[in-house]
Formats: structure tokens, C-alpha cells, sequence
């Protein structure tokens, strides 16, 4: 037993440290399996996709640092995007987080703020506003284009974009405060707001908002909104709306979104080098008279924008245009806006097939009749965030060639035009492109 | 003497073709895009082929409403009569706006046949007011008065009724434009005006035989009562038409049957040809001043009413105190 015991010391003495390691081996194994199947191993699967992604959103956020800089803003933002830029390295997860987080913490407004409006008056909000109403649908797409939809609580009858304004109109989460041209006073007080914004061109709207701002001391706003002339009408409209709400960010990544959508328009007819066509901008059918838009309006500004040139650009404003000025222009291409669904637009085509008028135009002679109704008019009437969608349109309608024939349920196109250009589309993937210029 | 009065006739009449070329040479000339003389024009210019068709239905208007309007002044033995005071115009834009409403789109035909129903109701409740007041002058006037401003106010009713049927802007309807109706519809519309103004013409006898009175018309073998309603048919048929295709035109049917009684008097054969005549120059000029107007405005097409009312109703206050001196 001594001896044994002894055996063991004397092994002990030797083999202490081997114990010792395997002890410490086990443990390492053990651990090692245990963390192993409490948390996985760091694999870092990243496929190609993701990381593009990041990239870009990286990209965006250097993007608002420099605007920000231009805007005075507190340096400490800056601080908190390179952190972010650093983290992109080591997990892509956290990066997509926290570049989101930092675009909305940018610095809490400081009520109260002092902003000029379109009517040069200078307003100062001095609490962030709560109850809202917007008197224009451009307005309120702005106002739920910047993630400021929970505020509004009345619109006007008109505004039903985007569709969620529909369905609050519908569940009465969002009141209705009268028509575009004729909004009522009492409704609007009914709703107790403390902020309504109302559009700068509309007469009723300068007036409604005197009273509400002199008789019952409403913040009232005025937005370009109907009367802007320029999409910089529309980035202005946008950026007023985000400094009383302090989301100036949004308003930003907006603006940018907006100005490269147009970026991307315009420098396709740049490179396939388009001729600018002959348009004539028709609102309402016929029978209303000939109204049209001339220059300084925002319909002339997109014609302009996708490649076209509007023939009553020479008259201001909206305008009623006569007989003999349609048949001497001759525009190449009609783009009439109704308001309705597509029966309305087959009963105005057959309309303008029968004017006297119109039917003597190049236009209607080679079937180039657009005619826009529902959303393609709304987004055409409306200075507001999707301006884009309505260049799109636009550039479909004037250089289909570039951008493809338009093809919207909103937009009613004759069939003869429809045949024409598919028969043109087929000629060309046959190489027979020659028929067609001898058929000219 | 008669030589003397010869000379005189053809001088008058000479001016008056004359005239009546020169507003023609204008209405051709002027359009809503500036002065240009049509022979400047190319003539397979659309723009010559708008102001042919304008021109042609400036001259219709003023023929049916200054004939009808003579017709009526002869049945009423009233010279303050007019289609647009007793009715008849607000009664056949009355009834024409109903047949919308109720047909939905009716054709042309329907709608002047309507009119016409409408213009003769209108002038049967006039004439029924007046005789319950005892016919006389002013009674004839007011009993029009108050039927054209209710069927006024039964139209207007209408026209926000069938706003989104209506082809053409309602105040174009209501106070007339040359605007209005396309060129594939002159056709129908010259139709109807000669078949009325023929007619008339036809009945030069029986009118004058009328005007001389209704003893002379009887003693002539001539029923009054039956020529009287011919008359009006005939004068409701011309006013329907021009409602139907032009709108509501006011006093041409009043100035234009005494100027032409002013120049040649009341022999219905030369009165009915010069009342024709200066109707259609009445409305080719107004149609000019318009065109001239939209020429230099951004506000779209005058209502034809406008300069035919201005001038109307100065010739109508000189009739009233003419007529209350002598």
C-alpha cells in the first residue's frame, strides 16, 4: 500500500503537470463544446448581395454628412456615421442598424422655429405641430412621404395618395375639410389643429387662412403646392414641410431620391441624343374648352424635362387656347388629362376624333393621342413627391423609342397606335427597318 | 319721283351688299390667331376651312333669328316682340336640355325637334299670359318676360343637370358662341334655316295682307288666326335651329326686323330678304369683334350675347322712347 502509495508519490512527482494538463485539456474541451453549442462559431457568411447593399447605404450616409455640413449643422453627427463606417468591417448586421439609427436621431429640433413660407410671411411654430391639416393633395403626399402621416387629421376631398390617406378617410381617422378650391372653415375648426397647411395659389386658401390665423389664431402655412413652377418649387415644398416637423433627413434622402430619378431620365434622352417633339397638353376633354398650360407651369416644366416641347409655351399660365391657334401649332403628340376612369378616356378620344379641331393635327392624324386618367392625372396636377413617376410617363409618352411605350392602366392609348408601333417593333427585330422609312 | 325712289332702293341696296361682302371679307380675314387675309392664306390651310365654316354659320344664325324675329312681330302686330323676350329661345334651349336629360345623346335632329316643340310651348304660354291680360302691347311683353325668365331658370336648372353630357361649356350655351357646333353639322342647320326662311318668303302675300290688318286679310279670303300660327311654327322652327346649334342669341331677332323696316319698310318682300341680310351682318360683325377679343385674351371664347346685347339693347331703349313719343 506505502509502496504503492509511494509508487503514486513518486509518480505523482512526475506525472503532477501531465494531470494537470489534461485536466486543463478537458476543461478546454469542454468548454470549447459548450460554447460551441451555446453560440455558434463566428461564420461570417456574407454573400455578394449583402455586402453591395451595405456599400451603398455607406455611401448614403456620407452623402447627408456632407449636406449636413453645408447646413451648419453640430459636428457631432459626423462622429457618430464614422463610427458606423468602422463597424462596417466587422459585422454587417450592425451597420444596417445603426446607419438607419443615425439618420433619425440627427439632432432633436429646437422649437421654436421661424420659417418663411411661399406667401414671404415669416411663421414661427413655437411646439411641434400634432393635429394637422393639409388643404392639397400634393401636400399631403408630402406630409406622408416624409413618415408624417400619423399627424395629419384632416385633407381636402382630393387627396387620396398614398392609399393608406384612403383608407384613414374611410375608417374617419382622417377628416375631409372640403374641396380642393372650396375648403370649409367651420371643418377645419372642427378638428382643432395646430397646424393647417394650405397651397399659396389658391384663393380661398389666402383667404381661409387669414381668418384662421387672425379670428382664431391658427398656425396656418402656405406651400407653393398648385403654383409651383419648378421641381425646385417641389424641393422647397418638401423642405419647408421637414423643418417645422424637424426631419430634415428625410426631407434630404427625399430630395436625393427625387433629383436622381430625373437625373436618370434626363441623361437617357442625353445619350440617345432626342429630338425634342411637338406636345400639346390638353386638360379636360374638349368640350370644356381648349385649356392648356402654357410656360411657367409645372406640366411645362416636365414636357421640358422629358424631351418635348410644349406649343403653347409662348402664353403663361393655364390658358384657353382657340381653334386656329391647335391647327397652327400642329403638335406632334396630345396629352389630354381627364378626370375619371378609362370609359371617360375612350368617350373623350371619340370626342376629339369628332373635334373640328384637333381632328386637323398631325397628332390625332397618326393616332399619338394620350389620354391620362386616375393616377397618371393626379400624379401629372400634383407638384408633389412623385414628380417622377410623372416624368416617367411623360418620357414614355414623348420618346418611346427610349423608354418604351407606355403601358398603364391609367393611360388610355388607341388601339391604332398600340398596332402600329408593334408592328414597327417587329419590323425592326426582322431588320426590315427600311420598310418602314419607305412607308413614310 | 318714282325714278328718284328707284335710284334711292338701289343705292340702298347696293350699300348693303356691300357691306354685307366687306364683314364677310372680315370674318374671313380675322380669327383668333390675328388679322390675315384669307387670299394670303393657304387654301389648303385647316385655318381657312375654320373661319369658312364660322363665317357660314355666323351668317345662318343671323338669318333664322332676324327672320324669326320679323315673323314674330308680324303674328304679335307687336314691334317689341322678339324670340328672346316672348321665350321662345329659353323655351327651345329648355326643351332641347330636357331630351339630353331624359335621351341621354340625342342626335342633332332630335335636339332641333325638341327645340322646336319647346320654342312653340313657349311661345303658346307667352301668347295665352297676354291674351288673360287683355292683349295688349306691354301685356304681350311682360307675359314673354315672365316665361322666358322661368324656362331661364328651368334651363339653367338643367344644365347642371346634364353638366357632363353637355358638349360645350354651359356659358357658351347660354349666351351663344359660333364655337360651339363642328362643320359636319352646317348641313342640317342651312336645311332647316331655308326651309323657314323659304316659307316665309313664299307667304310674302298672306304677311303683308296680315300687316295691313285683319279685316284686310279676311276681306283677301285669308284666315288671321291660321296665318298667325303658321308665322309663329315657322318663327319657333328658325329659333330652335339656331338655339340648337348656337346657343341662346339675344336681340338679333329684335334689331334686325327694324333696320331692314328702317331701309326698305314693311313690304315683306324686300322687308324679309334686308331683314335676313342685316341679321347675318349683325352677327358676322359681333363674331368679328369676338374673334378680335380671343385674339389678344387667354380667357377663351366671348359668348356671342355679349356684343349683340351691348348693341341690342341701345337700339331697343331708343325703340321704347320712339315708340312712347309717337
Amino acid at each position: 500500500m506505502a509502496g504503492l502509495s509511494k509508487r503514486i508519490g513518486v509518480e505523482r512527482g512526475v506525472s503532477k503537470p501531465i494531470y494537470i494538463a489534461i485536466a486543463v485539456l478537458l476543461i478546454a474541451i469542454l468548454a470549447i463544446t459548450t460554447t460551441y453549442l451555446v453560440s455558434p462559431p463566428t461564420q461570417t457568411v456574407t454573400t455578394t448581395v449583402t455586402s453591395t447593399s451595405t456599400l451603398t447605404l455607406v455611401r448614403s450616409v456620407t452623402h447627408t454628412v456632407t449636406v449636413l455640413h453645408t447646413l451648419a449643422m453640430p459636428y457631432t453627427v459626423t462622429n457618430t456615421i464614422t463610427k458606423t463606417v468602422t463597424y462596417t468591417a466587422t459585422k454587417l448586421h450592425t451597420i444596417t442598424k445603426t446607419a438607419f439609427h443615425t439618420t433619425t436621431i440627427v439632432i432633436p429640433r429646437m422649437y421654436p422655429v421661424e420659417i418663411v413660407d411661399a406667401l414671404n410671411r415669416t411663421v414661427t411654430i413655437g411646439s411641434e405641430p400634432k393635429r394637422v391639416v393639409s388643404l392639397a393633395p400634393s401636400i399631403t403626399e408630402i406630409l406622408f412621404a416624409l413618415g408624417l402621416g400619423d399627424k395629419v387629421v384632416g385633407v381636402d376631398q382630393y387627396s387620396n395618395y398614398p392609399p393608406e390617406v384612403v383608407k384613414l378617410r374611410k375608417e374617419g381617422r382622417i377628416a375631409v375639410v372640403g374641396g380642393y378650391w372650396n375648403p370649409d372653415i367651420e371643418k377645419i375648426l372642427a378638428l382643432k389643429p395646430d397646424l393647417v397647411i394650405a397651397s399659396a395659389s389658391v384663393p380661398s386658401h389666402v383667404s381661409i387662412g387669414e381668418k384662421l390665423e387672425k379670428d382664431y389664431g391658427i398656425r396656418v402655412l402656405f406651400l407653393k403646392s398648385g403654383g409651383a413652377v419648378t421641381i425646385s418649387d417641389v424641393f422647397t415644398d418638401i423642405w419647408t414641410v421637414a423643418t417645422v416637423f424637424g426631419v430634415e433627413d428625410r426631407a434630404l434622402e427625399l430630395i436625393l431620391t427625387i433629383s436622381r430619378g430625373i437625373e436618370n431620365i434626363v441623361r437617357e434622352l442625353h445619350v440617345n441624343t432626342a429630338r425634342f417633339r411637338k406636345v400639346m397638353i390638353l386638360l379636360g376633354p374638349p368640350s370644356w374648352g381648349y385649356w392648356t398650360s402654357g410656360s411657367g407651369t409645372f406640366i411645362d416644366e416636365l414636357i421640358t424635362l422629358a424631351g418635348g416641347i410644349n406649343v403653347f409655351s409662348d402664353k403663361s399660365g393655364y390658358v384657353q387656347v382657340s381653334k386656329e391657334d391647335i391647327v397652327e401649332r400642329n403638335p406632334e403628340i396630345l396629352i389630354v388629362t381627364v378626370m375619371g376612369g378609362i370609359e371617360d378616356a375612350k368617350r373623350v378620344y371619340d370626342e376629339i376624333v369628332g373635334d373640328e379641331a384637333l381632328s386637323k393635327t398631325d397628332a390625332v392624324k397618326s393616332g399619338r393621342v394620350y389620354i391620362l386618367v386616375g393616377e397618371a392625372n393626379d400624379v401629372m396636377c400634383r407638384p408633389g413627391p412623385r414628380v417622377v413617376e410623372a416624368l416617367s410617363i411623360l418620357a414614355q409618352i414623348i420618346h418611346p423609342e427610349i423608354f418604351g411605350e407606355v403601358s398603364r392602366v391609367d393611360v388610355y392609348v388607341p388601339k391604332s397606335v398600340k398596332m402600329c408601333s408593334e408592328v414597327s417593333i417587329a419590323l425592326i427585330e426582322a431588320g426590315e427597318v427600311w420598310l418602314i422609312e419607305a412607308s413614310y | 319721283m318714282a325714278y328718284r325712289g328707284f335710284v334711292l332702293r338701289v343705292l340702298k341696296a347696293c350699300l348693303l351688299t356691300l357691306l354685307f361682302l366687306f364683314s364677310i371679307h372680315l370674318s374671313l380675314s380675322y380669327g383668333s390667331t390675328g388679322y390675315r387675309p384669307f387670299y394670303t392664306l393657304d387654301i389648303n390651310s385647316p385655318i381657312i376651312e375654320l373661319r369658312l365654316s364660322r363665317t357660314i354659320l355666323a351668317i345662318l344664325t343671323g338669318v333664322s333669328l332676324a327672320v324669326a324675329g320679323s315673323l314674330i312681330q308680324v303674328a304679335t302686330r307687336n314691334s317689341l316682340a322678339s324670340p328672346w323676350i316672348l321665350g321662345l329661345q329659353s323655351g327651345a334651349l329648355t326643351a332641347a336640355l330636357l331630351t339630353m336629360l331624359i335621351n341621354g345623346i340625342p342626335t342633332r335632329v332630335e335636339i332641333v325637334l325638341s327645340a322646336f316643340i319647346g320654342s312653340l310651348t313657349a311661345y303658346g304660354l307667352a301668347i295665352s299670359i297676354a291674351s288673360l291680360a287683355g292683349m295688349t302691347a306691354l301685356s304681350l311683353v311682360l307675359g314673354g318676360i315672365a316665361v322666358s325668365s322661368m324656362l331661364a331658370g328651368v334651363s339653367h336648372l338643367l344644365i347642371y343637370l346634364v353638366q357632363t353630357k353637355l358638349r360645350g361649356q354651359p356659358v357658351l350655351i347660354l349666351f351663344g358662341s359660333l364655337s360651339l357646333p363642328s362643320s359636319k353639322e352646317i348641313p342640317l342647320y342651312i336645311a332647316t334655316t331655308l326651309c323657314g326662311v323659304a316659307i316665309a318668303i313664299v307667304m310674302w302675300k298672306q304677311i303683308n295682307a296680315i300687316v295691313l290688318g285683319d279685316d284686310f286679310a279676311i276681306q283677301l279670303g285669308y284666315d288671321p288666326r291660321l296665318i298667325r300660327l303658321v308665322l309663329s311654327a315657322i318663327a319657333a322652327l328658325l329659333t330652335a335651329a339656331s338655339v340648337s346649334f348656337v346657343g341662346i342669341v339675344s336681340f338679333v331677332g329684335l334689331i334686325a326686323p327694324h333696320i331692314a323696316r328702317l331701309i326698305v319698310g314693311d313690304d315683306a318682300r324686300k322687308h324679309l330678304p334686308f331683314c335676313a341680310i342685316s341679321g347675318a351682318l349683325i352677327v358676322l360683325l359681333a363674331d368679328v369683334f369676338i374673334r378680335m377679343i380671343s385674339a389678344h385674351s387667354t380667357l377663351g371664347e366671348l359668348p356671342l350675347s355679349i356684343p349683340t346685347s351691348i348693341v341690342g339693347a341701345c337700339v331697343l331703349s331708343y325703340l321704347i322712347v320712339a315708340r312712347g313719343r309717337g
